[in-house]
């Protein structure tokens, strides 16, 4: 029988804890490294509250004297000089991102669902190509890819933002490992029992790749929200334009009044990240804590 | 009996192709096809810019990647060693933080969250744009205010500064790819049966026992996908400097079919590389896995 160590502490639960050496030095490092790591965000928060003359404080300050929402008021209100409203383009950024994100999730997993449990022909040679993918840079194809996009004519609609961002490699290397988990005889009862196809895959299949799931809205969300590149190449047309090519356009803008407007989209752009993060985690450990997986 | 097994498998294998279909029609377009295009245009030379038009000239622009340009060859070799040393830190930086996470700590949640946000703010490329100046430096700078006061710059030889600065700068980048692994090797951590440990404790096995021969066992085929993913990761970063030099090439010197080249040496590198290290790393990993 191994001795416990250490400082017994009552939780705010009520229940009898124990603070070791080890976990304290644990505790003060995680916390160190934390803190260097939060210090953009928080840089994020305090600039889009600065007042126009703190934002021009020579060398920059990392905190906010006098807190102000004018920044905001700017951004949505009085822009001069842009062609289409801010909000258009936090409308395009959140309807492509949400229907890529939708999309990703239902293929990505029937794919895996379909490569994995129906040991189909060639099935090898399908993930070997996947593989390969994953290694060829999408940057370096982006000629030949606008050649085959202005080709199905899907330039300068939201098409081009949402249909070749669906079948992503790295998402079905990701998800696969996770459908490898989950036992046959699961869904070889659920057959016998009569199921169709279908309802195996949304009520067994889905369920029990939630925590993978969760991790695959977070990772493909964060991508397409922040990209940059695709929108940059296929759209031409002001009013379909995503949040990163708007806020390009309000930060290239020479006035000083812009300044603010910039700080303000940055952080609009950082919060939805930050906000989808923050929910799906919790999803993920929840339902790490309840699948029957392991 | 045979034969009806066999037109079952056969239906199982249709239904199959129509899962994967969607995913793999989209993989084909959107990614496979502009592979294959661009592996013509990196044999070829285009006449006409505006339709694309070429004629086929061989292994020039190969040849051309290596002998005529002279800055390909050392970013290349230059890139290999930064993403290799990078994986090495990137690993062990990872698993520790994991494992500290995982362990009843305080605030354990909020620690996760913080880990992961350099993922999340992306790679900076757009806040760039705002903020003007790269969020790493930024976050150096407030370290280095800190640590190096004017006294400590005075007393300190150059060559001792510079090496804690290029440390500093190394950590960094450490840091802001790491969110990803972290995450990975927490699901994979999560996933060990809290009985096994259990188990380990009633046969008096130690913290450091149980590291060694529960923890690190059964979390080698996450180490392993961990491994691909950062090798792959660092390799296709649009900050990775090849990766630059050839969009320059492309863009704006205009030479489409020598950045194709150079794409496809590069990408036949990464094949190699990532592959030789899935295939020999997977037998030892599925033994260790196992017992």
């Amino acid at each position: 029988m191994s001795v416990e160590k250490g400082l017994r502490i009552r939780l705010r639960d009520g229940k009898i804890g124990r603070v070791t050496f080890g976990k304290t030095i644990g505790f003060l490092l995680l916390a160190a490294v934390a803190a260097f790591m939060a210090l953009p965000l928080v840089y994020v928060v305090t600039t889009a509250l600065k007042p126009l003359n703190e934002l021009f404080y020579f060398p920059p300050r990392f905190f906010v004297e006098q807190p102000t929402l004018k920044n905001f008021q700017d951004l949505f209100l009085a822009l001069d000089g842009l062609d289409v409203p801010f909000t258009r383009s936090v409308f395009n950024s959140v309807f492509v991102t949400v229907v890529v994100v939708v999309l990703v999730i239902i293929i990505t997993c029937m794919a895996a669902y379909g490569l994995v449990k129906h040991k189909v022909p060639f099935g090898n040679l399908i993930f070997s190509l996947i593989l390969m993918g994953m290694m060829f840079s999408p940057y370096v194809i982006q000629i030949p890819n606008y050649l085959i996009v202005n080709g199905f004519g899907m330039v300068d609609s939201y098409w081009a933002l949402i249909i070749p961002k669906i079948a992503v490699a790295y998402n079905l290397f990701l998800v696969r490992q996770f459908v490898q988990q989950i036992p046959d005889p699961f869904l070889e009862a659920a057959r016998i029992d009569g199921a169709g196809e279908m309802s195996i895959f949304f009520k067994i299949v889905m369920p029990s790749l939630k925590p993978v799931i969760a991790t695959l809205a977070v990772f493909s969300f964060v991508n397409n929200w922040n990209d940059y590149f695709t929108p940059l190449i296929f759209i031409q047309d002001e009013a379909l334009k995503t949040l990163p090519l708007a806020m390009q356009m309000i930060s290239s803008g020479n006035s000083i009044a812009r300044a603010g407007a910039a700080s303000a989209a940055t952080f609009i752009m950082v919060l939805p990240t930050v906000l989808i993060y923050v929910l799906m985690q919790k999803h993920v450990v929840d339902s790490m804590a309840y699948s029957g997986i392991k | 009996m045979k034969k009806r097994q066999s037109g079952l498998q056969k239906r199982k294998a249709l239904v199959g192709y129509g899962f994967i279909a969607p995913w793999i029609i989209g993989f084909g377009v959107f990614c496979l096809f502009p592979v294959v295009y661009s592996l013509i245009f990196s044999f070829s030379e285009i006449k006409d810019p505006t339709t694309f038009s070429f004629k086929m000239v061989g292994l020039q622009n190969y040849l051309d990647a290596f002998l005529v340009d002279t800055e390909f060859l050392p970013t290349f070799l230059q890139s290999i060693g930064d993403t290799f040393i990078n994986l090495i830190l990137i690993l062990f930086f990872s698993f520790f933080i994991a494992i500290i996470i995982n362990r009843k700590i305080r605030f354990r949640g909020f620690f996760r969250m913080v880990f992961f946000l350099p993922v999340i703010l992306g790679t900076g490329f757009i806040l760039d744009q705002i903020l003007g100046e790269n969020l790493q430096e930024q976050s150096i700078t407030v370290v280095r205010d800190l640590l190096f006061s004017e006294d400590v710059v005075r007393t300190m030889p150059a060559e001792f500064l510079e090496m804690i600065q290029e440390l500093l700068n190394r950590i960094t980048v450490v840091l802001w790819n790491s969110g990803v692994q972290i995450l990975l090797f927490l699901t994979g951590l999560q996933g060990i049966s809290p009985n096994i440990y259990e188990a380990a404790r009633v046969d008096a096995a130690g913290e450091w026992e149980q590291f060694w021969l529960i923890t690190l066992p059964l979390m080698s085929p996450m180490i392993l996908l961990t491994i691909v993913y950062t090798l792959v990761a660092g390799f296709t970063n649009s900050s990775n400097e090849v990766l630059e030099y050839i969009l320059e090439i492309a863009f704006q010197k205009n030479q489409l079919e020598l950045s194709s080249a150079m794409g496809w040496v590069y990408f036949v590198f990464i094949i190699v590389f990532v592959g030789l290290t899935f295939v020999l790393m997977r037998k030892p990993i599925e033994r260790a896995s196992d017992r």
